[in-house]
């Protein structure tokens, strides 16, 4: 690896990332804590909606809906334990798993449907189902409809992990998100990953040179939302309350937001984008209470003026780094 | 090796395929010419899937394949390049061939291992890029390259895929003279070797490289001969060649 502007700003990040929780309790202010917690969270979501948009060039509306799938299946098995007294229903190792597992089939049947179509069609569907669920949940009166759950304890891990403490829950999200990016490194430079790609960059050369391309982004697809169901159980722990709005659209649409904000298609680029749009979130609503008036022209501003994203930008910077970099590599063509 | 009978394809009161016949012998260079809107390009889009005929049986290789969907037509070895350069823009000239061979090295639900450092992809990939002569841009993003260029990764990528009949789509559209010349020798290296179907403007091209010539105009087939015969045959020359000379 060599060491650029661009790789010296992601290795900060990513320490920094780790020592959050560290700083904050030596300053006092746990707050921030929760606030990175989130941070990390949404990242998950964003590197797992890149996985399928950055790579795969499918425009999912809808990808929020993984993140309410894996809140639920907190909110509804912890309701249960506490209520009913079935307390092996509060175990997070069986809420991941079923997370996983509704996930991908809500990941089958949206992919089978919508991948069918291109374009603006695969938008309106991706979006048309995540708004369908979302008003199921809303019209659910047995698991909190329109209100939601309160949780009234985090979910169980056998004692092996104690998440009622923030610190810990920030730590095993931390470790999610390095998993998830590990793993997308993986994906995206194996053999399924280059026909991903391949089928982002042109899908009639891929017919044409023989691949099946439907069930290939088709798995893609499921494997994203699976992720980003994780991110949902992680979520609700985290706020300890889920309701319909996570899945509501405009909630894909931000998780939209933070992935082309920080960099579609590259490894970093979702974890870097959903960090700066918390940040500016944060920092714009204190300052003032008509925030989105200024943060809607910023988001333009960038997409328009750096193709790629901030990540775009650092890549440029390190472009003009090289360049200008007093020992030059004399290349030969 | 390719035998079409009876082929029809219409877009709305358009004929653009009308009742054409036709076969391609095996290890042959099968040249089609004719007028632009002749209906050359809908052909090779109905031989390969991604234009659905009307009606008419496609035989290829001994297997009735109208109806077959386009990636397993491009399985039983039936490959194209296309008139206007459809490559992977934004991947390497080394990725693009490597994927054309992975296309065909079973299936691709490989997750783990680092395809760009798979030996039995890049090695067979770096040599189709050989044999266009373009294995000094290996390392180049595809988009960058000239035009002339991004023929011969066409070619590249088609062969890669193992044919046993290639389909050229105006392989030379475009071209200066000099990379003319230079895909008209790669045509030569690869004549025998396997079936090549071509579509080509160039008359000094078409009569050097072609074995039989089949003559398209409006649709319809009005001749398949050996160059000779096409040359001296009177309908073609006054539907097709004597126009070209008027214009020349
Ligand atoms: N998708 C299409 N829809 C309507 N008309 C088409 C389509 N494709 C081709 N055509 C028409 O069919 C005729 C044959 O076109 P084409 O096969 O491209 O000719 P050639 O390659 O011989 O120049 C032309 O008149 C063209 O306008
Ligand atoms: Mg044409």
């Amino acid at each position: 690896m060599k060491w650029s502007p661009r790789i010296i700003f992601i290795v900060i990040l990513m320490l920094g990332l780790g020592v959050v929780p560290l700083l904050a309790d030596y300053f006092g202010e746990p707050f921030y804590t929760v606030m990175f917690s989130r941070m990390l969270i949404l990242s998950i979501g964003a590197v797992s909606l890149n996985l399928i948009l950055g790579f795969g060039g499918m425009v999912s509306f809808g990808h929020a809906v993984y993140l309410g799938i894996g809140s639920y299946m907190v909110g509804i098995g912890t309701m249960h334990a506490v209520e009913d007294g079935i307390e092996w229903m509060a175990n997070g190792f069986l809420q991941i798993a079923l997370a996983i597992v509704f996930s991908a089939l809500a990941g089958l049947v949206i992919g089978a449907i919508s991948l069918r179509t291109r374009g603006v069609y695969f938008i309106m569907i991706t979006l048309a189902f995540s708004q369908m669920l979302y008003y199921v949940a809303v019209g659910n009166e047995k698991y909190g409809g329109d209100d939601g759950l309160s949780l009234y304890m985090r979910s169980d891990f056998n004692g092996l992990i104690d998440i009622s403490n923030d610190n810990s829950l920030y730590y095993l999200n931390f470790v999610c998100l390095l998993l998830s990016l590990y793993l997308s490194h993986r994906l995206i430079n194996s053999r399924f990953g280059m026909l991903i790609r391949g089928a982002k960059s042109n899908e009639q050369r891929m017919r044409a040179i023989g691949f099946p391309v439907f069930r290939y982004q088709l798995v893609a697809f499921v494997i994203a939302g699976t992720i980003c169901g994780i991110a949902g159980v992680l979520s609700a722990n985290q706020t300890e309350f889920v309701n319909p709005s996570v899945m509501h659209w405009t909630h894909s649409g931000e998780l939209i937001i933070m992935t082309v904000l920080g960099g579609l298609g590259t490894l970093f680029g979702p974890v870097i984008g959903a960090v700066a749009f918390l940040f500016l979130e944060e920092f714009l609503s204190g300052i003032t209470e008509y925030w989105q008036l200024f943060f809607g022209p910023m988001l333009v501003l960038v997409v328009i003026f750096a193709r790629g994203g901030i990540d775009g930008m650092l890549v440029g910077l390190d472009q003009w780094w090289s360049r200008n970099s007093p020992v030059k590599n004399e290349e030969v063509d | 090796m390719l035998k079409v009978d009876s082929l029809f394809k219409s877009f709305g009161a358009l004929l653009a395929t009308d009742n054409l016949s036709f076969q391609v012998k095996k290890g042959d260079i099968h040249a089609i010419i004719g007028p632009n809107g002749a209906g050359k390009t809908t052909l090779i889009g109905q031989l390969t899937g991604e234009i659905e005929s009307d009606s008419g049986s496609i035989l290829f290789d001994g297997n009735n394949i109208s109806g077959v969907p386009v990636h397993l037509r491009s399985a039983h070895g039936l490959a194209r390049s296309f008139q206007i350069t459809n490559i992977f823009h934004d991947l390497t000239t080394w990725d693009n061939v490597a994927l054309a061979v992975q296309a065909h090295a079973g299936h691709s639900f490989h997750f783990w291992k680092n395809a760009s450092k798979e030996r039995e992809l890049r090695q067979p990939a770096l040599e189709f890029l050989g044999i266009v002569g373009l294995e000094k841009r290996a390392g180049f993003i595809a988009g960058l390259l000239s035009h002339g260029e991004h023929r011969q990764l066409e070619i590249a990528m088609a062969l890669a895929t193992n044919p046993k009949m290639l389909l050229l789509d105006e392989p030379m559209a475009g071209m200066g003279p000099k990379e003319s010349l230079a895909m008209v020798d790669i045509l030569i290296k690869l004549k025998h070797k396997l079936t090549i179907l071509l579509i080509e403007h160039d008359m000094d091209v078409v009569f050097t490289l072609a074995d039989r010539i089949t003559v398209l105009v409006n649709g319809r087939g009005i001749a398949t001969d050996t160059p000779d015969a096409i040359r001296k045959n009177p309908e073609v020359i006054a539907a097709y060649l004597g126009e070209e000379s008027y214009h020349a």
